[in-house]
């Protein structure tokens, strides 16, 4: 389109303004969107219309020959029939346009405008203007003509229609826009239908520019005009080259998921949550499986042996499972040449599926030699492992030797290896350097080092895993595991038996008291503390054993704990009552003390006679230590009694006058009656007349009659006693009063 | 009868049929299917060899080395220790041929004292005529080391024991 406007405005150069000016205003029009007429009344248009036509008909006046230009017509007809070379076509025969419209217009005119007065009215009820009109005429006119016809009229007119656009413009819009549009599109369409192609490339080249424009204008159109079918465009261009999308996107999704993950972090994290999500729980699970399995494996049996092997003998863990799941066993020894791989001696375990010397000492060879030569230079391979098995190469100037161990070796049977090798290489370094293939140069020597090498370490290493293997590590597992429990078992019993004896020695100490030994006290040896538990009957008794277990505890180095109570225990009274009895007999044994002593309920009375003080204060201690006695009643005499009567004799008279002295021997009688513990003694005094003798016969006879004539009023007669024959001088002797019998009250010695 | 085992490596461009030789020559099979070898395989086969005056039993190791390429040459130390060599080319490709004096120079670098057999191998696919020239291109190699040049098939087995035969008697 753009093209044809350019080409149009190029022709404006050549040709008459009116040929020019209508095709420009026609492109414009088409693409002036904006473009709003004014609407204009049908009177108006009728009036235009007439004006139209006068002008349409000068037109037609001015142009020559009608012949002409239908023969010139005819010439360019297919031509002009390609729509697309419209721009081409337009330049040569513009003033053929104008007067072929005017041939037209002299059938027009003929059909519409002779027959003014009638025509008049369908114009003027006419609502979409005179050119519709206009197109009838024409369409009935044409109705029988081929669709070429057609086109050739429709392209034919175009010219026309610009022109008169051009005249109307300012004058009615509208009119002329609604008169235009579905022409346009009509056209339009019926070329898009017969050439796609062309049509395409036509309007192709001013598309980008185009929306580049309307996007400028009003970027949402075209955004909701896209919108709907960019997924489906992606689709299909993921479809015809997936890479090309790939290349495109790829570089941008990184800082895409970016700027998104910037924006809208939530977001981001929701939207990979369930693929995350995923992933990690299975890794998740796998790792909780593998430290399921560690922990198992750790917590079992073999784990916790592992463990404690692997601190003795300081390596790790690892490496005793390694050696756990393999053990280790020697399987050959090969000496290998070291150039050409050729086996210069070898030693095998008999009786097992024998390795092909040759092919592993050529592989071996090949191997140390790609690596020597491909990995690392200057520096040996010393062992290959597979699977369970291990060669271990030892290297030297032509040699080496190549031992092949199930299991992981041990670093002695490695030295082993090396000076065995050392020797070798000492000793028949030559003969291996001369080796040509040939065995009977190899030293016989060597074949029985090799032996030495794999028999007696294999037997050893057989019994080293019979006997310091598993069995050897068991015994001191199992020790262990036996010196766990026995050794602190040995140690409790140990300090429990000791604990036994101190109980029983302070048991029996406690036994050998005699004042403790009727009470039960238990000692308990705890804790470092030697307990007493136990009642006794006072603080005493209480002092008494923490005395004894003091000493004890001291000398076993244990803390006395000691719990005996001294309780308030209820004495037998009747222990009470016998040891009151007692003490009261021994005190009366002196010959100052005569008591008794009253029992009852807590209190002791003693009555009685001590006559000196301090045997007094002495019966009251002694009474007082007496458990079960709460009060003592002291009531007792310091003096005895005095019996004021005497009985009085006549000189030389031994007989006694009852008369006079009964009532005097019986007070005497109640007196001694009044103090039962107390005797008599009678004292004879004289006036000293006469001799000696008779005053001691009448001493004695005196003596016998008072005591008789107590008796007879029922004095026990051994509580009277006389001094017999001894007499005393009264202190007046010459007085009658002076020949009597006293009575001396006295304690009887028991 | 003393044994005696010696190495000898197979060498020549990739594709000339060593490992097919070898296949021949041990196992007495032949595969069309082309295999490559990588880095080395070692074959053995044990011979009866007549010396001078007695009958060795020769344990022969045979290093199958990988083919030399434009971009991979063969590596020099699977040839030490090597007695003899059998240097293999194919009689169908003339560029195997000619590099056939490479191969030589580099074993006896290795290999002063090694004894080379030169195999003109694939000669079943060459016509007769055309055979005989070659190999009487290839044949004159003024080495003392080398034996000869045997026009070799590993499909049908010409020549292969016979060659083979030849070399071990030469390492005794």
């Amino acid at each position: 389109m753009n093209d044809s406007s350019n080409n149009s405005s190029k022709n404006a150069s050549n040709n008459s303004p009116s040929n020019l000016q209508p095709i420009d205003g026609l492109v414009d029009f088409l693409l002036d969107s904006d473009y709003s007429a004014n609407s204009n009344t049908s009177a108006d248009m009728v009036e235009d219309r007439h004006e139209l036509a006068e002008e349409v008909s000068e037109i037609a006046d001015t142009q020559p020959n009608p012949d002409e230009l239908t023969a010139e017509l005819e010439n360019t007809e297919k031509d002009r029939f390609d729509c697309s070379e419209i721009e081409t076509d337009v330049e040569e025969p513009k003033a053929k346009i104008t007067l072929e419209a005017a041939v037209e217009y002299e059938a027009f005119l003929r059909q519409t405008i002779e027959p003014k007065i009638e025509e008049y009215p369908i114009f003027k009820q006419s609502d979409n203007g005179s050119i519709e009109q206009y197109d009838v005429a024409l369409n009935i006119d044409t109705e029988s003509a081929s669709s070429t016809e057609l086109v050739d009229c429709v392209n034919t007119l175009i010219p026309l229609i610009v022109e008169l656009l051009k005249y109307k413009i300012d004058n009615s819009q509208e009119s002329i826009f609604e008169a235009v549009a579905p022409t346009v599109e009509r056209l339009i369409e019926r070329r898009a239908s017969e050439e796609p192609e062309k049509m395409a490339a036509a309007i192709s080249s001013i598309l980008p520019a185009a929306i580049t424009e309307k996007i400028n204008l009003n970027p949402k159109t075209i955004a909701k005009a896209i919108a709907p079918e960019i997924a489906l465009a992606i689709e299909e261009q993921i479809l015809l080259d997936e890479k090309v999308m790939a290349q495109v996107l790829g570089p941008e999704m990184g800082k895409a998921i970016k700027t998104q993950i910037e924006l809208e972090k939530d977001a981001m994290v929701d939207a990979l949550y369930p693929v995350i999500g995923d992933t990690i729980s299975k890794y998740m699970v796998e790792v909780v499986k593998e430290i399921n399995s560690k922990v198992e494996n750790t917590l079992s049996p073999e784990g916790l042996k592992r463990k404690f092997q692997a601190r003795l003998q300081g390596v790790s863990e690892a490496e005793l499972i390694l050696q756990e799941a393999i053990g280790c066993y020697i399987q050959a020894v090969f000496l290998i040449d070291k150039n050409s791989g050729i086996v210069i001696e070898k030693v095998q375990k008999t009786g097992e599926q024998e390795l092909d010397s040759d092919m592993v000492a050529g592989m071996l060879t090949a191997i140390r030699s790609f690596a020597n030569d491909c990995i690392v230079s200057d520096s040996e391979l010393d062992s290959i492992d597979y699977g369970n098995w291990q060669i271990h190469l030892e290297v030297a100037g032509y040699c080496y030797l190549a031992v092949v161990v199930k299991g992981e070796p041990n670093q002695d049977f490695l030295q082993k290896v090396r000076s065995t090798f050392g020797e070798i290489v000492l000793n028949h370094g030559e003969a291996i350097e001369q080796f040509d293939g040939d065995y009977e140069t190899v030293p016989i020597v060597i074949k029985a080092k090799l032996e030495q090498l794999i028999e007696p370490e294999n037997v050893l290493r057989s019994k080293s895993t019979e006997k310091s293997g598993s069995p050897l590590i068991l015994l001191c597992l199992l020790a262990l595991i036996l010196s766990i429990f026995f050794v602190p078992w040995a140690i409790v019993s140990y300090r429990s038996k000791i604990a036994r004896n101190i109980e029983q020695f302070t048991a029996v100490q406690l036994d050998a008291a005699p004042e403790l030994s009727v009470y039960r006290l238990d000692p308990k040896v705890e804790k470092g503390k030697l307990i007493v538990t136990g009642r006794v009957p006072s603080n005493y008794l209480r002092d008494r054993a923490t005395v004894i277990t003091q000493e004890i505890a001291q000398h076993n180095n244990l803390q006395l704990d000691n719990r005996i109570i001294a309780v308030d225990v209820p004495t037998d009274p009747s222990l009470i009552l016998g040891e009151v009895k007692r003490l009261t007999k021994l005190f009366n044994q002196h010959s100052e003390v005569s008591i008794e002593s009253n029992y009852q309920s807590g209190t002791l009375s003693i009555s009685g006679f001590i006559l000196d003080k301090f045997q007094q204060e002495n019966v009251a201690d002694a009474f007082d230590q007496v458990p079960g006695i709460d009060q003592i009643i002291l009531n007792v005499a310091e003096q005895l009694p005095i019996i004021q009567e005497s009985i009085y004799f006549e000189i030389g008279s031994k007989n006694l006058n009852f008369t006079n002295n009964s009532s005097k021997i019986k007070s005497v009688s109640a007196f001694l009656n009044r103090y039962p513990q107390l005797h008599l003694k009678l004292v004879v005094y004289s006036d000293g007349q006469g001799s000696k003798i008779i005053n001691q016969k009448l001493a004695q006879e005196r003596c016998s009659k008072v005591k008789s004539a107590l008796v007879a009023q029922g004095v026990a007669p051994t509580r009277v006693i006389s001094e017999g024959k001894e007499y005393r001088i009264a202190a007046n002797p010459n007085l009658r009063s002076s020949r009597y019998v006293g009575f001396e009250p006295f304690i009887p010695t028991q | 009868m003393s044994v005696i085992t010696q190495k000898i490596c197979l060498l020549g461009d990739f594709n000339v049929g060593k490992t097919s030789l070898i296949r021949r020559f041990v196992e007495d099979k032949f595969s069309d299917q082309y295999l490559s070898t990588v880095g080395v395989k070692v074959s053995r086969k044990s011979l009866k060899v007549k010396a001078k005056l007695s009958v060795h039993l020769l344990n022969l190791l045979i290093w199958d080395l990988e083919g030399n390429t434009k971009f991979k040459s063969i590596t020099p130390s699977y040839l030490k220790g090597a007695s003899g060599a059998i240097i293999v080319a194919d009689l169908s490709r003339t560029n195997t041929l000619s590099s056939i004096s490479q191969h030589i120079n580099l074993f006896l670098q290795i290999n002063p004292q090694g004894t080379i057999a030169i195999a003109l191998n694939k000669a079943d696919l060459v016509p007769q005529e055309k055979l005989d020239k070659l190999i009487e291109l290839h044949s004159s190699y003024n080495r003392q080391q080398i034996l000869q040049a045997y026009p070799t098939s590993a499909k049908t087995g010409d020549n292969v024991p016979n060659m083979f035969a030849t070399l071990s008697q030469s390492l005794v």
